[in-house]
Parts: C-alpha cells; sequence; structure tokens
C-alpha cells in the first residue's frame, strides 16, 4: 500500500465516494445527495454550512462554488426545511482540489464567507484505492497551545460577524 | 404582625440558631457595562418576591449608613459585602443561614473570581446589550468557565428588542460549540430569570460559604 500521488482519485470519483458516505472529510459532515437543479452537495460542521466541489485545479472550480454558495443563500431556508441538521448561522465554500494556485491560501483573510480548502489523498495501489484521505490546505501547523482560555480565530469570527 | 410576616419572622428567627443545609449560591457574572448591576438588582428583587430570602454579595457593597454591615434594599433582599468572606465575621455567617439563596455579583476583573467561580452552584452569565462588547465579552466568560468545575452554567440578556435576543441565541450556541457546555437559558427579564433559578433543584454545597467564628 502506498500513498498515490496527486491526481490519482478523478474529481467524480471523489465525489462519488463523498456523497455515499465511503469517505470523509474530517470535522465535516456530507448531505448525501445532490441538491436543486444544480445539483449542489452540501456539507456542514458546528457553525458552517457548506456548498462543496471538487476538481483537480481550484481555479476551475472556484467561480462555480461562487455561484453555488449564491443558489444556498437565496435557497437557504428551503434546504434547512427538508435538512434542519444544516441550520447554522454561517455559509460558506468548501473546495477539494489536488492544485492551488501559490499563495492562494494568503488570499483566505479576505473572503466575506467561510472558505475551507483541502487536497485529497488517496492510499492503495495504482490498480485499487484502499481509502480516501482529506489533507486541510494550506497543511495546518499544529501551533503549540500555552493558554487554553485564549479564543481561537474560529471562536473569534463567531463572535464578531453578525 | 400580620401572619405573613410572623411566619417569614419565625423562619428568619429560627434559621439564625439552627444549623441548617448552606444556602446554594449563584455567581452573577456581568460581562457587560456596570449598568447591568441594576439587572442584578431587579433579579435579587424578584427572587426575594417570589418568596426566596436572598442575601447578594457584591464587591462595590455600600453600607445603608452607621456600622451595619448589611443593608437592606429595595424589593426586600439583603445585601452584604464580597470581600468579607471567610473571615470569620459571625454575623455574615448568621446572614447566610437565614438565606434560601446567597447571590454573587461577580465581574471579570473580580480578584476573587477564580476561586469563587468552583464554589458556585450555578453561574448565570449577564451579556452585553452591544454586538460590539459580544467578543470581549465571550473572551472573558471562556476564561471564567474554561479549566474551572461550574456543575451549572446559564445566560442572561437584560432589554427588549432584536439586538439583545440576537446576543443571547450567540451566546447559547457558542456556549455549546466551543466550550462543550450546555448553557440553560434565563431569558431577558428579571421576573424570567427569577422564576427559571426557582424552579431549578440546585445542591446545596457541602459548607457553609461563611465559617463563623472558629
Amino acid at each position: 500500500m502506498e500513498i498515490l500521488k496527486a491526481g490519482s482519485v478523478s474529481p467524480p470519483n471523489v465525489f462519488e465516494l463523498l456523497l455515499r458516505g465511503k469517505a470523509s472529510i474530517p470535522g465535516v459532515e456530507i448531505i448525501g445527495e445532490r441538491l436543486g437543479g444544480r445539483g449542489v452537495v452540501i456539507g456542514f460542521d458546528p457553525i458552517t454550512v457548506y456548498v462543496v466541489r471538487v476538481g483537480r485545479m481550484l481555479s476551475e472550480i472556484l467561480l462555480d462554488a461562487l455561484q453555488d454558495l449564491a443558489w444556498l443563500k437565496e435557497e437557504g431556508t428551503l434546504v434547512q426545511a427538508i435538512f434542519p441538521q444544516t441550520t447554522r448561522p454561517f455559509a460558506g465554500v468548501l473546495l477539494i482540489a489536488d492544485v492551488f494556485p501559490p499563495e492562494f491560501a494568503s488570499l483566505l483573510p479576505l473572503f466575506s464567507f467561510p472558505c475551507r480548502l483541502f487536497r485529497p489523498i488517496g492510499v492503495g495501489d495504482q490498480h485499487v484505492l484502499s481509502c480516501l484521505l482529506f489533507e486541510p490546505y494550506p497543511p495546518q501547523i499544529v501551533e503549540e497551545k500555552t493558554n487554553p482560555e485564549e479564543i481561537t480565530k474560529e471562536e473569534e469570527r463567531f463572535f464578531s460577524s453578525w | 404582625m400580620s401572619p405573613e410576616s410572623g411566619g417569614r419572622g419565625l423562619r428568619e428567627i429560627a434559621s439564625y440558631f439552627l444549623t441548617a443545609t448552606p444556602p446554594p449560591r449563584i455567581g452573577l457574572l456581568r460581562l457587560g457595562s456596570p449598568d447591568l448591576d441594576m439587572a442584578v438588582m431587579a433579579i435579587a428583587a424578584s427572587l426575594e418576591h417570589a418568596g426566596k430570602r436572598v442575601l447578594l454579595l457584591r464587591s462595590d457593597h455600600q453600607p445603608n449608613g452607621g456600622d451595619d454591615l448589611i443593608a437592606v434594599r429595595a424589593g426586600g433582599f439583603r445585601e452584604g459585602p464580597l470581600d468579607n468572606c471567610q473571615t470569620g465575621n459571625e454575623r455574615l455567617g448568621r446572614e447566610e443561614r437565614a438565606s434560601d439563596l446567597l447571590l454573587f455579583l461577580l465581574h471579570p476583573e473580580c480578584p476573587a473570581l477564580s476561586r469563587l467561580v468552583p464554589l458556585l452552584s450555578l453561574l448565570i452569565l449577564l451579556l452585553p446589550r452591544e454586538p460590539a462588547e459580544v467578543l470581549g465579552a465571550y473572551r472573558s466568560a471562556k476564561r471564567a468557565l474554561v479549566a474551572r468545575r461550574v456543575p451549572s452554567c446559564g445566560v442572561f440578556a437584560a432589554g427588549e428588542g432584536e439586538a439583545v435576543a440576537t446576543v443571547l441565541k450567540r451566546f447559547l450556541l457558542g456556549l455549546r460549540v466551543f466550550l462543550d457546555l450546555h448553557p440553560l437559558n434565563f431569558g431577558t427579564a428579571a421576573a424570567t430569570c427569577a422564576r427559571e433559578i426557582v424552579t431549578l433543584q440546585l445542591e446545596s454545597p457541602a459548607e457553609p460559604y461563611f465559617r463563623g467564628n472558629p
């Protein structure tokens, strides 16, 4: 068994595994069906509901993701009525891609909505995919927690955005 | 003396002399501007009105006059100093025994906060009215709650209007998501808050707060 190189798992395959519950993104739950005429895929974490897009290059999916987000904001009430578990104070995008433009992560704080990025990692061999994992992008540096009483960036965002 | 006041008087006399179970302690942590102290006074008065004998302890207590340690405030509740705790003051020990509830008016800069929080039966966060103050309020609340044993906590937002309701809702969700707490909702009116407190079955502490003279 080995870690397959980036791009070994095609985006439709990644989507399929996510929708069927055969792969999971840490801390995010995925609604296992496409919604609306756009076929939007929805995921959620404790405070945000996301539209999910998968592609080889981030630039290929970003525009579609923003249009999905606009759809979600318009149809949010309907989505919540069907899937009450998606009721969250924030709406954002969750993008899964093999290739991210250099320095893209530095633009994230400028977005007016939550944006989470992941890279798929295939584990198996060239013939059989054993499992699919997702690595946050940019790779997270484990911060040494000096004071558990300090508030995190996520908490700051939650309590300062209205 | 009316039968009602006579009954109450007897109860007070009895509680002065009998060894009773110490009353539950409720901390009211002010997370907004000092005018929230008025909300604390209103809650204490509502509790007294609901038949609970309340002793409110606060660090900025001003006696009514003379050297009387305890002041009786409008609304009928008694008020005493917070900084005299555990100093062996017999009067405070008697007042505690005569009470159904001990309320502590706290604020984030209160030097005794970290020592007091683990001694409480319930901690109620008094939320700010302005959304701009919410982040600072959450920071103070987290500092008070994290790594300290609080049996239960709740939130109260004094006032009316959508902004107050939004602050209350956000705190209820935020405390649940980020601190894994299940805060009780004490509403936005003193009378509602008092009613909720009365319906709670708060456990009494094992030891009285004021030890009295050895």
